[in-house]
């Protein structure tokens, strides 16, 4: 039942959503405008659930001091503060704001800023002309990266033309090859899942 | 010199020239010139070309990690609907992105002698993704809960009054500017393409490389891509800001890597080189 049930309120969802845009019946009686609510009601539940969830797992950590439950103490003050805090202010309060405003952006800023750091040492340790295929797109990501920028159209005038026509002509071949083929790779998930052949959503174990 | 010890440099020489070639640019900008690439040139172009009044659409959805990129591109881009007199309405799909937006939007409105609510509403952040977007083209209202990002109900705002639906004829544009997923592909798949909207994306340079066809197909009409695009976009508007400022910074940035790529290739073929001779 643990698996059934969920994998027929999948189906009944997705065929009733099917039918309510693909019939005149469905769009009369406003089924998507309803469902649609329903969805971000649902979605905006799964936050709460996936806090509490969050909560049971870093208080378990804590309580058996696992390794790095420090962190975990971190996560749950955080995740709980902005909550209460927000029960009091809403998210537009001054206290809120000046502790997101404060915290967040900075941190999240620092941590792309250090990646720049990584990127440039992993580029060096990892870009070697070691075949061709290597050669090739060390040189074509060379131009690109030179056609972006100032600097390589001060030292050549051409290299933003050659960055536009690489980025026109063989990115968009290759990028149009690979969206057409996630697409009909998404189509045929979401026909599993309507048939209920898909279930790695339901999760393993015994019914 | 042994060549080869190039190929095996410590990485602490990269991070220390890396950080001295970024940091030195933001004092002492180098003002290097930049051409303004058919992509931004359209970009703007479209903007300019709408007649004053009309309703455009921006999609905010990016958190402080790309803010580097997307903050100078939304600046501009509100700039210039502003200038232009186009009504404006902000969403965001990223729960990190709505008080990004405010800290850009709200001083420039000001500056500029705008009306929240008659110029430009900001709904903030809606759960959801592409459906909360497929449910904005039936009702702004129903989807975004009656209110802005303040809490304010939308009815007490003019502008909200007029546009009632993200639908052709009520919005004239929709612009996206985004690092990620939900993004620019929420609102071609639902919104730009099947209600033939004119669309625009501002995505990061990382992004752009899966952004091109629809531009070559025109189902985007222009693109700003990340720093360099907004950079561009600015010179276009004369108004030169924070993009143009850290150009420079990223032009030395991007150079430096190449070099050490270089020097660690140098490093490589030294080293077979002397592996060669010592087996012979």
């Amino acid at each position: 039942m643990k698996r059934t049930i969920p994998l027929i309120i999948t189906s009944v969802t997705a065929l009733v959503l099917i039918l309510s845009q693909a019939t005149m019946l469905g769009r009369k009686l406003e089924i998507p405008k309803i469902l649609d609510r329903y969805y971000l009601l649902a979605q905006a539940g799964a936050f709460m659930l996936g806090s509490i969830g969050r909560t049971r797992l870093h208080l378990q950590n804590i309580i058996r001091r696992r390794e790095g439950y420090a962190y975990s103490i971190v996560l749950l003050v955080a995740l709980w503060g902005f909550f209460i805090l927000g029960l009091f202010q809403t998210s537009n309060g001054r206290v809120y704001q000046w502790v997101f405003n404060a915290t967040l952006p900075h941190l999240e800023s620092t941590t792309f800023a250090v990646i720049a750091f990584y990127i440039a040492s992993a580029a060096y340790r990892a870009f070697r002309m070691r075949n061709i295929d290597s050669s090739i797109l060390l040189i074509t990501g060379a131009l690109v990266i030179l056609g972006s920028v100032p600097i390589g159209e001060a030292m050549w005038k051409a290299l933003p033309s050659i960055k536009t026509w690489i980025m026109n002509v063989p990115n968009s071949a290759v990028q149009r090859g690979l969206q057409i083929c996630i697409r009909v790779g998404s189509f045929a998930v979401a026909l599993r899942v309507l048939l209920a052949l898909e279930r790695a959503h339901v999760g393993r174990g015994s019914d | 010199m042994k060549w080869s010890r190039l190929s095996s440099l410590d990485v602490r020489w990269i991070y220390v020239v890396f950080l001295v070639v970024l940091v030195i640019p933001m004092f002492r900008p180098l003002g290097l010139p930049m051409s303004i690439t058919p992509e931004v040139r359209d970009y703007a172009n479209t903007i300019e070309s709408l007649p004053p009044g009309s309703v455009v659409w921006i999609g905010a959805d990016y958190s402080p990690g790309s803010a580097a990129e997307n903050n100078p591109q939304l600046a501009a881009t509100f700039r210039h609907c502003m200038m232009k007199g186009h009504k404006v309405i902000i969403l965001e799909l990223w729960e990190q992105a709505p008080d990004i937006v405010r800290s850009i939007v709200d001083p420039i409105a000001r500056e500029m002698g705008k009306v929240y609510g008659v110029d430009y509403v900001n709904l903030g952040y809606k759960p959801g993704g592409g459906v909360a977007v497929l449910a904005m083209t039936r009702d702004i209202k129903t989807a975004s809960a009656g209110v802005d990002i303040s809490g304010t109900k939308l009815e007490n705002f003019p502008l909200m009054q007029q546009v009632t639906a993200l639908q052709k004829g009520q919005v004239q544009l929709v612009i996206s500017i985004n690092t990620g997923s939900p993004g620019y592909a929420d609102y071609l798949n639902y919104v730009t393409d099947p209600l033939g909207i004119p669309f625009l994306s501002c995505p990061t340079a990382g992004m752009l490389t899966g952004q091109m066809p629809f531009y070559r197909s025109k189902q985007i009409r222009g693109l700003l891509p990340g720093l360099a695009g907004a950079a561009q976009y600015e010179i276009w508007l004369k108004q030169p800001g924070d993009a143009c400022r850290q150009m420079d910074a990223q032009s030395l940035g991007h150079l430096i890597v190449l070099l050490f790529v270089a020097l660690g290739n140098i490093g490589y073929f030294a080293s077979r080189k002397e592996k060669g001779g010592a087996s012979k």
